[in-house]
């Protein structure tokens, strides 16, 4: 009987999702419809439930985590065989053909100017990653991480000029506070209720940034994630200077928003213009910002 | 998706690669979001579980425990234990009623709060059914799974499902009415 029940019930689901009303479906099994009743009502009521539409960049924001995750828990089942000798030795020559490779072969040309977003992008990183789990001298390492770094925030500058919308990271230095967030490595950056913020932003400390480059020229964050306090400046900020001038503050901040985005957008264009030999920037510029401003809740 | 393409998608996702994990990604983010959304009826909480998903099968593959060969089972069946132990926490953490915890999907005009007061009323009787229950209706109902779709899924069998189905429906309409 109850075989018998769960097929019909079966049945007359896939005549209501083919649009037949209830009744019409009961009316097959006029024996049975006391008790199919409730289950497809209840099943009328379950398929509501699933009328929603998913909201917009939904697919952008959960990939910006997951790959940062990705990127930061490396992969070290790959790792441990690469860092074998005997392996090592075929692949240090496998990168160099491949670097030579890089001036003439158009996929790796491709691969080294693209950008997040781009089909071969994933390919650039990939070749990074070698390049620095290859590098043992850690100094190398550190100037290539550097090297790195820049690169991301080339990229990033370059998909602001284009005015792509793609997702990002990058490192900088924290060189001023907006009023609606930061600017970091020169780029006005800022926060929303789902931002996730870790550690506290200072102006001159190290911050790394995932967010969405946005058309305004901005980057929308979805994590900011504050470095080591170690490296914070603190020479580079003057005292803080109390005042009860709310208005004073306003405009000063709006100055000082405005000062920072200028600078971020000749930085851009400067960066964009020479990119043969980006050099890691680390000491922020002190800006106009001359005391600390609360930070902004997101 | 025929079964040898799904064992390719499955061997490049145990190789790391990039691309592949991205590919994986795109393909199932959208279905898993959606099955966590249906579940729990808050639109942040499902970006972010439907993320640890993720999350979980890029571990799950770093530590040689990636899924074999039902990749799609595999992720739904993430979502739906990242979901139960949520709730279990929830509940051992508060007793206070269910309604107060599950804020609604999201702002409607007015002329949707009936529908939108409908659908709380419906979260709150799903949420009091079994985690196996609410895993069927979720992947029949949500989804739109077939039985087949959902007994794979499930790794049970067609009458196995359409028998958990039945008692589903019947105990989400008895919370209905309560």
């Amino acid at each position: 009987m109850k075989k018998q029940l769960s097929d019909a019930l079966d049945v007359c689901l896939k005549s209501l999702k083919d649009g037949e009303t209830l009744e019409a479906v009961l009316a097959r099994f006029p024996h049975l419809a006391a008790e199919l009743r409730p289950l497809l009502e209840a099943a009328q009521a379950a398929w509501m439930l699933g009328q929603f539409d998913s909201p917009v960049g939904l697919v952008t924001r959960g990939r910006a985590r997951v790959s940062s995750v990705h990127f930061r828990a490396g992969k070290p089942q790959a790792v441990r065989w690469i860092l074998r000798p005997s392996w090592r030795v075929a692949l240090t020559v496998l990168i160099v053909v491949a670097f030579l490779a890089l001036s003439t072969n158009s996929a790796f040309a491709g691969a080294a100017q693209a950008l997040p977003g781009d089909t071969l992008y994933p390919l650039k990183r990939v070749i990074e990653n070698i390049q620095l789990v290859l590098t043992t001298d850690p100094s190398q390492r550190q100037v290539l991480q550097e090297e790195f770094n820049q690169h991301r925030v080339n990229e990033t500058l370059a998909l602001i000029l284009s005015g792509r919308v793609e997702v990002v990271e990058f490192n900088g230095i924290v060189s001023s506070q907006t009023q609606n967030g930061w600017v970091v490595a020169g780029i006005p950056v800022n926060v929303s209720s789902l931002t996730l913020i870790d550690g506290a932003i200072r102006i001159g400390v190290e911050a790394s940034v995932s967010g969405e480059t946005q058309p305004d020229g901005s980057i929308l964050a979805i994590t900011i994630v504050a470095g080591d306090e170690s490296d914070l400046q603190v020479t580079q900020i003057p005292e803080p200077i109390e005042t009860n001038e709310t208005a004073a503050i306003e405009t000063d901040e709006a100055e000082a928003t405005e000062t920072a985005e200028a600078e971020a957008t000749e930085t851009a264009e400067a960066t964009l213009r020479a990119t043969k030999t980006p050099k890691p920037t680390r000491t922020p510029k002190p800006t106009n910002t001359h005391r600390p401003i609360k930070t902004p809740k997101p | 998706m025929p079964l040898d393409q799904l064992r390719s998608e499955i061997a490049e996702l145990n190789s790391l690669d990039s691309q592949a994990v991205s590919a994986v990604y795109d393909r199932y983010y959208p279905d898993i979001y959606r099955y966590v959304s249906y579940r729990l009826g808050d639109e942040t909480l499902a970006e972010d579980f439907a993320s640890d998903v993720f999350i979980r099968l890029l571990e799950a593959l770093h530590a040689g425990r990636g899924p074999r060969e039902n990749l799609r089972g595999w992720l739904f069946g993430a979502a739906s234990h990242l979901i139960n132990d949520h709730l279990r926490r929830r509940y051992r953490r508060r007793q206070e009623p269910l309604e107060e915890d599950y804020p609604s999907r999201a702002p409607a005009p007015p002329d949707e709060v009936e529908d939108r007061d409908r659908a709380s009323i419906l979260q709150r009787a799903l949420a009091r059914l079994t985690a196996e229950q609410q895993h069927v209706l979720t992947l029949r109902f949500g989804e739109g799974f077939s039985l087949e779709e959902t007994a794979a899924a499930m790794n049970k069998k067609i009458n196995a499902v359409k028998q958990l189905q039945l008692r589903a429906l019947a105990a989400l309409n008895r919370q209905m009415v309560k």
